[in-house]
């Protein structure tokens, strides 16, 4: 018994010294690159919810400004390109990072695409399921030097209403109507974000050059 | 996560990216969203903590609705706090000086049409003085 805790431990601490091993070469590329300032683009959206490339750019600059970088400002870049005649965001994604980053003087370009955004409405409460695909491509080479997924799964107020019994479920059923006539995304949004960005060291993006010292 | 909660953020954000979203959701508004940035903008500046882009987003809209001089104003303090903006910055001031005198066609195919100043005259010609952001200048 002693002997097989003792192996496993060992195989544990095999695998985890291979994922710490494996880290700095995940991140190699954006590591070599080091950029400081980010271009995010609009969003592909291959859901069926117009609402949801929304959603997600209102929200994406909050982590990649907190994680140290210069997020270009989200909303004139998507104006700007519309003015240019690329108010198509799969034009956008599928034109060079080169061309694209040199209008703004970004050193990278950040594309999402939203692969789902799923409500599931059911008597109790709403679920909405979310997966999004994340690229950085750097503007000097083009190559992708980062990529990463999010998927998220996501009740709205789904407990409210305490108490239990009746009370309970009619809290739900009033929150289910409620999401159902206004739903607030945001906090889906911010977490599908937040999951693909943040995590470092993780498959998230390493620090950016205005990161806290501290690392906090 | 921590979106949401002011005391741990590096920057000072104000709920922008709600106001942001609610301004996709209703398009129509804008006046409402420029003053929604205005504060902002305000608040995060008393706090010392504007975070990146927020003046120039500010000042874009100040564009938009054809107030460029100050949107100049808020273009250079983006220029000025962030250095990594500087280049889109002098695009961003040479067009609301150029917007007065509507440039015709652009003169490359896109995507590098309009972003772009239309021709020639440089950042240099179009950089405003005496409005108390030096730093622009470099």
């Amino acid at each position: 018994m002693r002997r097989l805790s003792l192996f496993l431990s060992l195989i544990v601490a095999l695998v985890l010294s291979a994922c710490a091993h494996e880290e700095p070469s995940k991140q190699e590329k954006f590591l070599a690159a080091a950029p400081r300032s980010i271009l995010v683009v609009p969003l592909v959206n291959k859901s069926v919810d117009v609402t949801a490339a929304d959603y997600m750019l209102s929200t994406v600059s909050f982590p990649l400004a907190e994680h140290g970088f210069y997020v270009f400002p989200v909303n004139l870049v998507k104006r700007m390109l519309e003015d240019d005649g690329l108010a198509d965001a799969s034009l956008v994604h599928s034109s060079s990072t080169t061309k694209l980053a040199a209008l703004f003087g970004a050193d990278c370009v950040l594309y999402i695409t939203i692969e789902r955004w799923d409500a599931k409405y059911a008597v109790v409460s709403t679920t909405v399921t979310v997966g999004a695909s994340y690229e950085i491509r750097d503007a000097k080479t083009n190559d992708v030097i980062w990529k990463n997924k999010a998927e998220v799964v996501y009740t709205p107020n789904n407990n409210s209403g305490g108490g239990g019994g009746i009370g309970a479920l009619l809290g739900a059923i009033v929150s289910a109507a409620v999401a159902k006539a206004a739903p607030d995304y945001m906090p889906l949004a911010r977490q599908a974000n937040n999951q693909a960005l943040l995590p470092y060291p993780g498959n998230g993006i390493p620090p950016g050059p205005y990161a806290p010292k501290e690392g906090k | 996560m921590f979106a949401g909660c002011g005391s741990h953020t590096q920057y000072e954000w104000r709920g922008y990216d709600t106001k942001l979203y609610d301004h996709y959701k209703n398009p129509s508004e804008q006046q409402k969203f420029t003053e929604e940035m205005k504060e902002v903008v305000m608040r995060a500046e008393e706090e010392g903590r504007v975070p990146p882009g927020i003046y120039a987003e500010y000042g874009f809209l100040l564009l938009e609705q054809g107030d460029r001089r100050t949107a100049v104003q808020y273009f250079q303090k983006e220029a000025a706090k962030w250095p990594e903006s500087r280049m889109l910055m002098e695009k961003m001031i040479a067009v609301a000086e150029k917007r007065f005198t509507k440039p015709g066609a652009p003169d490359q195919p896109p995507p590098a049409g309009s972003v772009k100043p239309a021709s020639a005259p440089s950042a240099a010609t179009t950089k405003p003085t005496g409005t108390g952001n030096q730093e622009v200048a470099r």
